[in-house]
């Protein structure tokens, strides 16, 4: 049984000469405990895959598709059920800490009043809680930290208050947007295994929205790859490593320079990043495809799954010895 | 030219303190601390640190744009003065151009791309008319845009073309050095596969010199020959690009290479639960 079930999301965001398409058909499920990573360059539709789970898409945007939460479809609930989801069932984490906080709010009164207020804990109750929480997340010395307004910590200091808080209610499921994005790179290791430790701990489930695949990979167990508004490929951080099978993630995995090797050019995916509303007929990736056959072009490509995995390549099967990296190092998990 | 050392930039014992707040609040930020390095001709030096590392003061000193406290900057042999006059600013602006992490805060939205490029020329050289279109054709075709792009605006542009026409300009003053703040940080991965080579055939068919301050290890390994590891404003560590990063010395350079994401890598805390971070006691004070 599915914690999380997203079926065929579609979005589309009013615009001047006509909507536009920002989701175009993501399908995915996410089993209960599980971290599934959302990977995409910049208008793939990562982000805007997750607000629609929370319901916080740009206000004219219409959605259709389901997503089922434990079986009960989020987008069909009313006002007081959504609240009741948000504070029991669901927490996010995104990017800017100081977009989670409130600014006159010592963080002490802003995570105790969230335990009282959401979960009906007493006060009492809930201070030690917190203050079992910011040890767990790392925080030297508590009682300063408690004693904060957010604008006297830092980034990371303020994205470790915000997992304390996300992790307090032990929702079931974690949505974090890029929580690394704007930290220092010490930092962002230091925060990503606080997040990991905590989320295992509490046994939540999480989607995880990167730019980053190497970051999705050291902490999911399966990673959906992104393109236009679609997913192109689903598969473990492994299996997408050594093998993968749509061009994209191959040529995304190339793209990025060693931290061990240099090469005179980089390989490189020619064109730009395309936006999902500017696809036409065929396969979104089929403009920039090295791979490309007469037949990609007409038609929409059904993602497809086998093997514990799913792709959307019309010729996933003939290029798969062709794809494999050999010279992708060992990748765990 | 630079001198019989052939070295493009030579910095000695660059220092600068920031001061902010007034009476009781008032406190003071050791931004750069004696800090001195040499860059050769046509190399690229990396310059790698976190956020208060000093690194984007470096450069900020290093072009022009902020004054030192004290020691010395020689570009291409000729000593910089430490608050330089309007036309000091401007020959140095012919030997050293800087390329910003966002090129939206280098072009102006409302001024074509073309604009945006003969502008510069038009300051450094005297380019008129027919020839000042053929010199900006030319350069966008460098970048590897089209004639067309000229006519667009910075807002018509993808970000990875906005970044194109941001070093097309930069390169408009036929500048010997380029410095390149996190240029290619705000970028795609495609995409930024895509500068990084562009980045590396400007340098061998102009022989310019780069300055390339980035946080990501990854590009340091791709583009630069030296690098040097500043923390809180001090060089920590300095040497070969293959040598600081196999086989790094300090601490430091050994946390952030551990922290930087790759495959088979598993995030952990730099320390124990509980144990203060020096940089979050500093935060909270």
């Amino acid at each position: 049984m599915s914690l999380l079930e997203l079926d065929d999301i579609r979005l589309d965001l009013p615009h001047r000469g006509g909507d536009r398409a920002l989701l175009r058909g993501v399908s995915l499920r996410v089993a209960p405990g599980e971290a599934i990573g959302l990977v995409g360059e910049s208008g793939s539709g990562k982000s805007m895959t997750l607000r629609t789970v929370l319901r916080t898409e740009p206000a004219g945007a219409r959605v259709t598709g389901r997503v089922l939460l434990d079986g009960t479809d989020v987008r069909s609930l009313d006002a007081a059920a959504l609240r009741r989801l948000r504070a029991r069932d669901l927490a996010m984490i995104s990017q800017d800490p100081r977009a989670a906080l409130n600014p006159v709010l010592r963080v002490a009164e802003f995570l105790v009043e969230g335990l009282c207020d959401a979960r009906g804990e007493r006060r009492g109750t809930a201070e030690r809680r917190v203050r079992d929480l910011l040890a767990q997340v790392g925080i030297a010395d508590v009682d300063r930290c408690m004693d904060s307004y957010p604008h006297q910590l830092s980034g990371g200091m303020l994205q470790r208050v915000v997992i304390a808080a996300a992790v307090a209610g032990s929702p079931r499921l974690l949505l974090a947007d890029e929580p690394t994005t704007a930290l220092d790179v010490t930092t962002q290791s230091e925060v990503m295994a606080i997040l990991d430790e905590q989320r295992r701990e509490h046994g939540m489930a999480m989607l995880f929205v990167t730019h980053d695949l190497e970051l999705a990979s050291a902490v999911c167990d399966r990673i959906a790859v992104l393109y236009a508004g679609q997913i192109v490929e689903i598969g473990t951080p492994a299996q997408l490593h050594s093998a993968p099978r749509h061009p994209y993630t191959r040529l995304l995995l190339d793209s990025r320079p060693s931290l061990t090797a240099t090469t005179p050019t980089l390989p490189v995916i020619p064109g730009r990043p395309v936006a999902a509303y500017e696809v036409g007929a065929g396969c979104a990736f089929a403009t920039r495809c090295p791979w490309i056959a007469p037949r990609c072009r007409d038609g929409a490509v059904p993602l497809v799954e086998g093997d514990g995995r799913a792709v959307r390549c019309h010729r996933s099967d003939e290029l798969r010895g062709e794809l494999v990296r050999t010279s992708a190092p060992e990748v765990t998990g | 030219m630079s001198g019989t050392t052939g070295n493009v930039i030579e910095i000695t014992g660059l220092s600068k303190r920031f001061t902010t707040g007034r009476g009781g609040q008032r406190r003071s930020v050791d931004a750069l601390v004696d800090v001195t390095l040499t860059v050769a001709d046509g190399s690229c030096l990396a310059v790698v640190g976190e956020s208060g590392s000093g690194k984007t003061t470096l450069a900020r000193i290093l072009v022009g744009l902020e004054g030192a406290d004290a020691g010395q900057v020689v570009l291409a042999g000729r000593p910089v003065a430490q608050r330089p006059r309007r036309a000091e600013r401007r020959a140095r602006a012919r030997d050293i151009q800087m390329v910003f992490q966002d090129p939206n805060g280098s072009l102006n939205r409302r001024r074509t791309a073309g604009s945006a490029i003969s502008e510069v020329l038009t300051a450094h050289h005297r380019v008129r008319g027919a020839e000042l279109r053929r010199r900006v054709d030319d350069l966008l075709d460098q970048v590897g845009l089209l004639p067309a792009h000229a006519r667009a605006l910075p807002g018509e542009l993808s970000g990875g073309q906005r970044q194109r026409v941001a070093i097309a300009r930069a390169l408009a003053a036929e500048p010997r050095v380029l410095v390149l703040d996190e240029a290619v940080a705000a970028l795609d991965v495609s995409v930024q596969a895509q500068v990084l080579n562009l980045l590396a055939e400007l340098r061998r068919v102009r022989r310019l010199t780069y300055l390339f301050i980035t946080h990501d290890l990854s590009v340091v390994r791709q583009v630069s020959e030296q690098v040097v590891v500043m923390r809180r404003g001090e060089i920590i560590e300095r040497g070969s690009t293959e040598r600081v990063l196999d086989q790094p010395q300090h601490p430091y350079t050994m946390l952030l290479r551990d922290s930087a994401p790759r495959p088979g890598w598993r995030p952990r805390r730099a320390l124990g639960r509980g144990e203060p971070r020096a940089e979050d006691m500093e935060a909270a004070r």
